[in-house]
């Protein structure tokens, strides 16, 4: 349960972010059961460099840095850590 | 004087159970039927970021060694922010005048990994350390493909431990530990010290990756954080010259989604991303993204892209920077407040297969040299940062 410390509004953040929720386990379970597997030979494509996240692995790490220093939003980067008194 | 308790060593056997568990360990990895041959890589960056009155200079190296194959990888990274900063406003009387100052932070961090068959395993270690902040974390991963390897699911954990401190008087070494402030039970403008100057936190995200067509790869990120302890700046001043305070606890949700399309015969592919996140301090975020990949000839790639993002303000923002003595809390804070900003980059990327050609240049094969600008645009005067330039440069080379 998320609750807002000033004003005590679990509602409001369970508002906002409970329909994303439910829409991302249904999105899941869409993918997991309805999409015909791509056989290994048809994988061409799927192996160029600019289709493979792991290779920004290291980009991602200083723009999730700069960010946290920016903005007050998190995420999207993949797993963080590490800390910085420069906010 | 009290004496101090004398160290006892543990019994022999369980050293010798615990070498044992080690080895043993050791050896069921390595008798693992060997997948396909990865590559060991070292990777160095030098990155710039400029904004109004900060900029820093980030050299960074990373290695990554198979042993001997990608059943166990380790790999370690070493950083330097050079971080010069003009001292403004309020921060400038806590330091000792408006001056231009220059500090520096390094980070390490010690990776290990093991992918067998359809699982991945890996966990890090990372110790930051600046003159007024430390901080250590360590994180494990868990991921397992599926369905013949177009689906991965997978699950991350890290723990953070960070330390504040506040230089007194801008004489280095001199630091005092930063607890931040919290109000008495009995009179609310009555702020005293907070428990303890230690801010931990602790991330948990899972993901999930689908190859969805031959051409499309998709992908969802769901994301949390807890973190207890100081987290205003505490140098900084809201403006009738109160401190910071900021809640001791923030819990936020990140929900982020992104796919990958390639357009074969264009040689393109399209990249939108969008992220969402809220927390428990009053504040929503939103960053669509769009990046355009395009490979001009098999050796160079461009990457364009633009993000939006957008905020609005925390509870405790105050729309004209003034707060009374009772206020709970309080902040300067710019990123606490509404604002929206514009993101625009380029990046070229170069490998160098073709000139890996000649028994003397063939240690380049597999190598790639890599630039990239992006701007960051904000539009509104009160948001104290302002716009950003980030740059960097990055060469890779296998061995």
């Amino acid at each position: 349960m998320l609750t807002c410390p000033q004003c005590g509004s679990v509602a409001v953040m369970e508002r906002t972010v409970g329909p994303l929720l439910r829409a991302c386990v249904a999105t899941t379970l869409l993918g997991t059961t309805g999409c015909a597997i791509t056989p290994p030979s048809q994988r061409g494509l799927l192996a160029q460099p600019e289709m493979d996240p792991a290779l920004e692995i290291e980009e991602e790490t200083f723009h999730s840095h700069i960010e946290a220093a920016r903005e007050a939003g998190f995420g999207g980067h993949g797993a963080q850590g590490g800390g910085c008194g420069c906010g | 004087m009290i004496p101090l308790p004398q160290r006892r060593s543990p019994p022999r056997f369980a050293r010798a159970a615990a070498l044992a568990a080690l080895l043993l360990a050791a050896l069921a990895v390595l008798s693992w039927p060997s997948p396909v041959d990865a590559e060991d890589r070292i990777l160095i960056r030098g990155n710039y970021y400029r904004e109004r009155s900060t900029r820093v200079l980030q050299p960074y190296i990373s290695f990554s060694k198979d042993l001997p194959d990608e059943r166990l990888t380790i790999g370690a990274d070493y950083l330097m922010d050079v971080i010069s900063s003009a001292s403004i406003g309020a921060a400038a009387l806590q330091l000792g005048g408006d001056k231009v100052f220059t500090e520096m932070r390094h980070e390490a961090v010690l990776r290990v990994a093991s992918r067998l068959r359809d699982w991945s395993v890996g966990s890090f270690f990372r110790y930051s350390t600046e003159t007024d902040y430390e901080s250590r974390s360590f994180g494990l991963s868990l991921a397992r493909d599926l369905r013949q390897k177009t689906i991965t699911v997978g699950a991350n954990y890290g723990y953070t431990n960070d330390r504040a401190f506040r230089i007194l008087a801008n004489v280095p070494g001199v630091r005092i530990p930063w607890k931040s402030k919290v109000p008495t039970q009995d009179d609310p403008s009555d702020f005293v010290d907070g428990p303890s100057n230690v801010l931990q936190v602790h991330n948990a995200s899972l993901g999930y990756n689908h190859v969805l067509t031959r051409a499309l790869l998709a992908s969802l990120q769901i994301e949390g954080s807890h973190a207890r302890g100081p987290q205003e700046n505490p140098y900084r001043r809201v403006r009738n010259g109160m401190e910071e305070v900021h809640p001791l606890l923030r819990r936020r949700l990140a929900v982020s989604g992104s796919a990958r399309y390639a357009v074969p015969k264009a040689r393109l592919v399209f990249e939108p991303r969008y992220r969402f996140s809220a927390d428990d301090w009053g504040i929503r975020t939103h960053a669509p993204q769009l990046r355009l990949h395009i490979r001009v000839i098999p050796e160079l790639r461009l990457r364009a892209r633009y993000r939006y993002y957008t905020q609005n303000a925390s509870d405790f923002w105050s729309a004209t920077g003034d707060y009374s003595a009772t206020d709970r809390y309080r902040t300067a804070d710019p990123k606490m407040g509404a604002f929206d900003s514009h993101t625009a980059g380029l990046q070229i990327t170069y490998r160098f297969d073709k000139l890996a050609k000649t028994p003397t240049t063939s240690w380049l094969r597999g190598s790639w040299i890599q630039a990239t600008y992006d701007h960051v645009f904000v539009d509104r005067d009160e948001y104290r940062f302002g716009n950003a330039r980030i740059g960097s440069l990055a060469l890779s080379v296998p061995f």
